[in-house]
């Protein structure tokens, strides 16, 4: 998409037809000049798209690169490294959560129920691990010895990679 | 993250149905003022809190006032 420099009337007056092309689609501005307006645009799929690993399409948000334009390399570098117990658990959980909303509209489903039910399973175990290695994730989980849900870090003070 | 349970902290069994009571009370949940209101105040003001015991306090809080 070509870029269109700011014009000002003074400067287009005096060719009638380049100050109505100047006009058309362009945006006033104050002093008479006219700016290009704003170009919304739609990144196209085409067939059978390149496709991400299962694990990067999580930490990207999307499962193609073609649709993970804006901010693609700032990203990479920014986002946190999670510990490997947690990422695995929280892929777990995205799972559950899309088979547990697709069942809330299609409870009949049984193939998808199974599924489900094989995550949620493997989830628990999941859970165990993390939480033997890291701590509590409920308030109400037991935590021999001592009452570690006060244990710093909360999810939220994580840092990302510096 | 929060899971939902299909319970209540409280039962509650309706023998006299009444819109107006209803309206009322519902508004002391979801209204100006209300408790969810509330509830997300203290969700938020937890990420700027320095302190462990308080920002369970707060997560306590706010979690209560979401139930």
């Amino acid at each position: 998409m070509g870029r269109r420099p700011i014009l000002c009337k003074e400067e287009t007056s005096l060719d009638d037809n380049k100050a109505m092309r100047a006009e058309s689609g362009t945006g006033s501005l104050p002093n008479g000049c006219y700016a290009p307006l704003a170009f919304p645009y739609v990144p196209m799929q085409k067939n059978d798209p390149e496709r991400y690993s299962q694990q990067d399409a999580l930490r990207a948000g999307t499962l193609f690169p073609g649709l993970n334009l804006p901010f693609h390399a700032q990203m990479k570098t920014k986002f946190p490294a999670v510990n490997p117990a947690l990422s695995e658990l929280i892929a777990l959980d995205f799972a559950i959560d899309e088979l547990g909303l697709y069942l809330t509209t299609h409870p009949e489903d049984t193939e998808v129920l199974n599924l489900y039910w094989s995550y949620i399973k493997l989830g628990r175990e999941g859970r165990e691990t993390y939480e033997k290695q890291y701590g509590p994730l409920l308030k109400t989980d037991l935590t021999p010895g001592s009452f570690k849900w006060l244990s710093d870090p909360w999810p939220w003070d994580l840092e990302g990679e510096k | 993250m929060f899971v939902y349970e299909k319970k209540l902290q409280y039962p509650v069994k309706i023998k006299n149905p009444n819109p107006k009571l209803a309206a009322a009370i519902i508004s002391q949940y979801g209204g100006p003022d209300g408790e969810l209101g509330a509830s997300l105040r203290y969700l938020s003001q937890r990420y700027s809190m320095p302190y462990p015991e308080l920002k369970g306090l707060l997560t306590d809080i706010g979690t209560e006032e979401a139930s």
